[in-house]
């Protein structure tokens, strides 16, 4: 059983003037344990399409289970926990709380959870040691740059141990070097700690790490070419 | 809740980021409360004078006078009065005071004659005593708000109104108006005001079982062809009488206070949904990661509510802290207004301080709160 099954999933989007689908019946899975990559123009739906795994949106039609769990049922507050435990979200942008520190900032999703100081702390120092970034844990975030800040942001992805990473261009705003390291971040994530991951990016480079990339176009899967 | 307090550091945070933005917030919020606060203290003291003319007294005035400084009555009036059915004791009064017009430097002298004060009044001797005033034909018996601005103390002569007195004691009262006014000798104060075989007013109490109304009304009527025609009222009406003009100024201040309410909740308003809107991104961020609509609505009123809060406290301290440093009275027509900061209007405006943050805070929030998350996420 695939730890992400989408079956049969649109999405329509009801603006005043006109309804706009960017995903129509799409089925698709993801493995425990696999590196994705959604690649596709603008417009596509890629972008969608993670909002729906990651229970940012829910599906006009069709299925969303993640570990065995009917996101695409939930009711708005149980998706929000559900997106607390099983859920860590990379963003292009980022998306740090600049008044908070590093440390804090990884800290933000923990105290949604029922946990102790200690198990809090202990979950903090285990993330903000797989990106690398102990030392600079009292920064803020225009303190560090923009590699580390994505850094961060992967350490708080991960902090609360979530079942799946979902990360939406998460290179888009760095050179090449940060890129390269943020990616061989998530690369590590998956293969020495059994993160399961979807990426969407634009970039081939970036696609190249993946274990699987899927195209797709005006909202439906046009070819998946196996990277592994 | 244990969630929403381990954000409470991101909100004081937050709240810091934009310091001028909040500063202003603040300040508005405080000169609001300040103005919103002073307003309720007027509105006490006016409660609080008209309460304590809440006696069984009547008062004998000059009909067609509204100033004690323009009534005249005959002091041979009080040997008619004594005789009119109803009637227990009469306390004849002439009474000084330094202006009729609302001032904050009232000085009332009320000249009575020593024997039956205190069956006109429920007097608590402070210091000294009555029995020394009774004695001394120059002594004074000083209200204790008149003592305290005044700093007198027993013992101590002292220039009032034009008449020097020494203090004989420091009383006070349920009564209005004793609080802020001295009594002395009548003999004394006619003589200094040249008002012999005069007196302003008398005060009348009723034997038990008494009708007011008929008592009143038989006094009128007994010197309706007289030398002075006399309009007597109830303490109460008199003082109601006495204070009219401000009581109608008091009700304008109070919307006044109302409108400085308002003008919080508006400014806190715009500044919450200013300051959310501008965190778009965050709030996205903080509902990605698990924070629910209700906890986004509270994490982004808290900010209202904090400034609210913080602003009415700020406020109706410095209320307290004036009032408190230098004692106001607000005199007219011989009776003051006590402008005393209680704990109860503290507690009022804190209580309007934090509904007004809350009621200002919560629509933007949940303007905020409502943005679909989808959306919110792709916000820059």
């Amino acid at each position: 059983m695939s730890l992400i099954e989408c079956r049969g999933v649109t999405k329509t989007f009801q603006s005043t003037a006109e309804a706009v689908t960017p995903i129509r019946e799409l089925d698709f899975d993801v493995q425990q344990g696999e590196f994705v990559c959604l690649m596709g123009p603008s417009g596509s739906g890629k972008t969608t399409l993670l909002h729906l795994l990651a229970g940012i949106d829910r599906p006009s039609h069709g299925t969303v289970t993640v570990a065995g769990e009917l996101v695409s049922a939930m009711s708005p507050s149980s998706l929000a926990r559900w997106r607390t435990r099983a859920v860590g979200y990379v963003f292009q942008q980022y998306n740090l709380i600049p008044v908070l520190t590093a440390y804090e900032n990884v800290e933000v999703p923990l105290l949604l959870l029922k946990l102790s100081r200690e198990q809090r702390e202990r979950k903090i120092a285990t993330a903000l040691a797989a990106v690398d970034l102990t030392d600079r844990m009292h920064h803020l975030p225009r303190q560090l740059s923009g590699g580390q800040q994505q850094r961060v942001a992967i350490a708080r992805a991960i902090g609360a141990d979530p079942v799946a990473v979902f990360a939406d261009e998460p290179t888009g705003n760095l050179d090449r070097t940060a890129a390269t390291a943020t990616l061989t971040l998530l690369r590590r994530l998956v293969d020495e700690f059994g993160k399961t991951m979807v990426m969407v990016t634009h970039d081939p480079q970036a696609a190249a790490i993946a274990d699987r990339v899927v195209h797709l176009d005006k909202g439906q899967i046009v070819t998946e070419p196996n990277h592994a | 809740m244990r969630e929403l307090l381990a954000f409470l550091p991101y909100v004081l945070r937050t709240a810091l980021r934009a310091r001028m933005r909040s500063l202003l917030t603040l300040l508005g919020a405080a000169l609001a409360m300040t103005l919103f606060a002073f307003v309720r203290t007027v509105d006490g003291g006016v409660a609080t004078l008209a309460e304590k003319a809440r006696q069984p007294v009547l008062v004998v005035f000059q009909d067609s006078r509204f100033c004690p400084l323009t009534s005249e009555l005959p002091l041979r009036y009080e040997r008619d009065l004594a005789r009119i059915d109803g009637i227990a004791e009469v306390l004849p009064t002439l009474v000084y005071i330094n202006s009729c017009r609302s001032n904050l430097d009232l000085v009332t002298l009320h000249g009575v004659t020593p024997g039956n004060l205190d069956q006109l009044y429920d007097l608590e001797t402070l210091a000294g005593s009555i029995g020394a005033w009774k004695q001394k034909g120059d002594a004074a018996l000083v209200g204790e708000r008149l003592a305290a601005r005044r700093q007198l103390q027993v013992g101590q002569r002292v220039r009032l109104g034009e008449v020097d007195v020494e203090v004989a004691g420091i009383v006070r009262s349920n009564t209005a108006g004793v609080a802020n006014l001295a009594f002395v000798h009548l003999d004394q104060l006619a003589l200094a005001r040249e008002r012999q075989g005069a007196a302003t007013q008398f005060l009348i109490k009723m034997t038990p079982g008494a009708d007011e109304a008929a008592v009143a009304n038989a006094i009128d009527d007994h010197f309706a062809t007289d030398e002075a025609r006399t309009d007597t009222k109830s303490m109460h009406a008199f003082v109601a009488a006495a204070i009219g003009e401000i009581t109608e100024l008091v009700e304008f201040a109070r919307w006044l206070g109302y409108l400085a309410v308002l003008v919080v909740a508006l400014v806190l308003a715009n500044t919450v949904f200013i300051s959310a809107e501008s965190r778009a991104a965050e709030m996205g961020t903080l509902e990605t990661i698990g924070l629910g609509k209700g906890k986004l609505v509270a994490l982004v009123a808290s900010e209202g509510i904090g400034l609210g809060l913080l602003g009415g406290a700020i406020g109706t301290a410095v209320v307290i802290v004036l009032l408190v440093s230098n004692p106001v009275t607000l005199g007219v027509e011989g009776y003051g207004i006590d402008l005393v900061p209680s704990w109860r209007i503290a507690g009022q405006s804190l209580l309007a301080a934090l509904a007004t943050g809350t009621l200002a805070s919560i629509p933007p929030a949940l303007a905020v709160a409502r943005r679909p998350l989808h959306l919110g996420v792709k916000a820059e």
